[in-house]
């Protein structure tokens, strides 16, 4: 059984301007032990998709259709009671701008106690510092930092920290937004080392959202690309990158600038991403798209199967040869 | 190219003074740039790329006059503009423009597009009328915003922040700069938008032959844009190379770990990694020694620890700050393709 599926999600945002559609039809499932990273552009929905399934959307946010399915239960039916025990216990979030979710006044080991003791208040606090020290060994802090507060901590300490307390309760998903982007270079790799390497020990299933694809593919098994609200494509990754089939997945890709091979030059996407208040009919990439013909303003596109793994959603390819491969 | 350098760094040093703390903590001194020497050569890009903290921003800032360095010395066209002052200094910031890094807090949100865009033009009363409006819609199109009718009327709410960046860039170019220094221009923007800025910077500097400096901690976007490329750490630079020399063959160990650290994907199973960071910092000593030393893996200790290793040529173009390289230890590598990211 699938840890995690989610069925025809959509969310809107009541604003000034209207009703906003940020995540629309958007179905996907992770198997237990996965890891499946969202990529797309600011106002793609990545962000509200992670937080409709916490259940954590803020209060103009309506889910207007769609289930997600943890564990074989339906959290869209639970109250907010339900979800409060299962979040944290059984998935946990690795929040953007993480470095600023600690509590300044507090220290560290005191935090990680915290969300420890709120879900088993059993424990005592011998036994739950105890728990902390090992949290802290396995995220490779130091634990003679313990008491220390955080803004006595480095970046990449902070979003160490974090992780320790994401891991906290064993939770079997996590979902992490963006948990590097603010770090440099060099601590974003160790961060994404070390995640990595939690992942395939302790066998949690993760969904991982960020702006770049790179990340992305150091760290997840499948990709999925988001655009204007819709999931485009999924798939694992390595097959998304050597032959991306959605014409938006392609034009990403060559948006990034490559280190080593030759000076190639970019094509970036030209135009603007749509209104999500009147988003145009038909494909929403079509007003950008090279290859759009008339029938893709029209009717909304399907998900073609090009692999049992690797699914698009293009009108434009059906029976198509795959973009010229990469590489 | 004209091989004459049209900007040049002589021994720049930048030190801020933090205060004593209000419970009586020492002040604290932070150098942020340490006697850092570079050249811009007439129409290139110049890469300057470091972590946060490492005193980039603040090497564009001594550039364009935002702040005065404590010591050494900044030449424009060979002539020395550290004491500017009135008419001159106005003249300079005519010559020398900056975009910024956000672009949804440079532009004033009272001012329509094409005032925006007039307002240098005004500030040093060049042209009027009909032929300033000209000016503004020409520069406009060059940057992409066409056509240019449809934008001048706007206000920067409007746009969306790729085109806020254009905008930008047009207020930085309508007075024909010598020079302009970019600092992380698309920092804040999507992977399509930058690539959109990274080509329009290329075009420009050959349609409006200007020199930039481009500031960005994103090695992957330096090598595209870049002609050459200088590593800065801890305000000292560790390597000056062409953009290809120092991406296929890095010298100083600590452009070797930027380069292991970014993430990879492709077919990278043949590439070779550096290891030139430490997997746990070794103490640093007291006085002078490399600003890499705690981290370096390749360091020597009886002379990385003691002093300070000076930016030396090596090879036609490239110099680097390292005594392990001086000592010529092979650093050959041939890299498979690879996907880098931001």
């Amino acid at each position: 059984m699938a840890l995690l599926s989610v069925e025809r999600l959509s969310v809107g945002y009541q604003t000034g301007k209207g009703y906003l559609k940020a995540v629309e039809n958007v179905s996907f499932t992770l198997e237990e032990g996965r890891s499946l990273g969202f990529v797309g552009e600011s106002g793609c929905g990545k962000t509200t998709l992670g937080m409709a399934i916490m259940g954590l959307l803020p209060e103009n946010a309506s889910i207007t259709s769609g289930r997600v399915v943890f564990a074989g239960e339906d959290l869209l039916r639970k109250s907010e009671e339900e979800m409060r025990g299962i979040r944290w216990k059984e998935m946990a979030m690795i929040f953007q701008a993480a470095m600023n979710a600690l509590n300044p006044v507090h220290r560290v080991q005191d935090q990680i106690a915290e969300a420890i003791m709120t879900h088993d208040p059993q424990r005592g606090r011998e036994e739950t510092l105890h728990r902390v020290e090992e949290l802290f060994d396995l995220v490779g802090l130091p634990r003679d930092r313990m008491r220390d507060y955080p803004h006595q901590y480095s970046g990449g300490m902070k979003q160490r920290a974090i992780i320790a307390m994401a891991l906290s309760c064993n939770p079997r998903l996590i979902i992490a937004d963006e948990p590097t982007t603010a770090l440099d270079v060099i601590v974003q790799h160790r961060i994404l080392e070390k995640t990595k390497s939690l992942q395939g020990q302790l066998k949690f299933g993760m969904i991982f959202i960020s702006h770049d694809i790179s990340v992305v593919a150091e760290v997840c098994d499948d990709i999925g690309i988001m655009y204007a609200g819709q999931l485009v494509e999924c798939g694992p990754i390595e097959e998304v990158f050597s032959a991306p089939r959605h014409p938006y997945t392609a034009a990403l890709f060559s948006s990034f600038p490559s280190l080593t091979g030759e000076r190639r030059g970019l094509n970036p996407i030209p135009g603007e991403t749509p209104n999500l208040i009147r988003p145009p009919s038909g494909c929403r990439f079509c007003e950008r798209c090279p290859g759009a013909e008339s029938a893709c303003r029209l009717e909304s596109p399907e998900w073609t199967e090009i692999t049992p793994r690797h699914r698009v959603m293009c009108p434009g390819c059906r029976g198509n040869s795959p973009s010229p491969e990469r590489g | 190219m004209n091989r004459e350098p049209v900007l040049r760094l002589e021994k720049v040093s930048r030190i801020y003074r933090g205060r004593a703390s209000l419970f009586g903590g020492r002040s604290t001194t932070v150098k942020a740039l340490n006697r850092v020497s570079l050249s811009l050569e007439d129409g290139e890009i110049f890469g300057l790329v470091g972590e946060s903290g490492s005193g980039k921003t603040t090497c564009g800032r001594l550039i364009v006059k935002l702040e005065e360095p404590q010591e050494g010395k900044v030449f424009l066209d060979a002539k020395e503009i550290t004491d500017l002052k009135g008419q001159e200094l106005k003249a300079y910031r005519r010559k020398v423009q900056m975009i910024f890094q956000d672009p949804y807090q440079s532009l004033n949100p009272q001012l329509s597009i094409f005032e925006s865009v007039a307002e240098p033009l005004i500030i040093h009363r060049e042209s009027a009328g009909a032929e300033r409006r000209e000016r503004v819609l020409s520069i406009l199109r060059a940057v992409g915003l066409a056509p240019p009718e449809d934008y001048i009327q706007r206000y920067p709410h409007q746009l969306s922040g790729g085109q806020r960046q254009r905008v930008a860039i047009a207020r930085a170019m309508v007075l024909g700069p010598e020079v302009v220094v970019a600092d992380e221009p698309t920092s804040m923007l999507d992977a399509s938008y930058s690539a959109q800025i990274y080509n329009l910077l290329l075009e420009l500097r050959d349609r409006l032959h200007v020199t930039i400096l481009f500031i960005t901690h994103n090695l992957a976007a330096a090598k595209y844009l870049c002609d050459r490329i200088a590593v800065i750490y801890r305000g000292t630079l560790m390597e000056v190379a062409s953009a290809e020399e120092l991406i296929r063959h890095p010298k100083h160990p600590y452009t070797q770990a930027l380069i292991d650290a970014l993430p990879k994907f492709g077919h990278c199973e043949g590439i070779r990694r550096y290891d030139a960071l430490l997997e746990r910092e070794r103490e640093g000593s007291d006085g002078p020694c490399c600003p890499f030393f705690a981290r370096c893996a390749k360091a020597r200790l009886e002379r990385c620890g003691r002093e300070v290793p000076p930016l030396q040529a090596f090879g036609s173009d490239c110099q680097v700050a390292c005594f392990c390289v001086e000592s010529g230890e092979g650093m050959e590598t041939e890299a498979g393709q690879c996907y880098f990211g931001v």
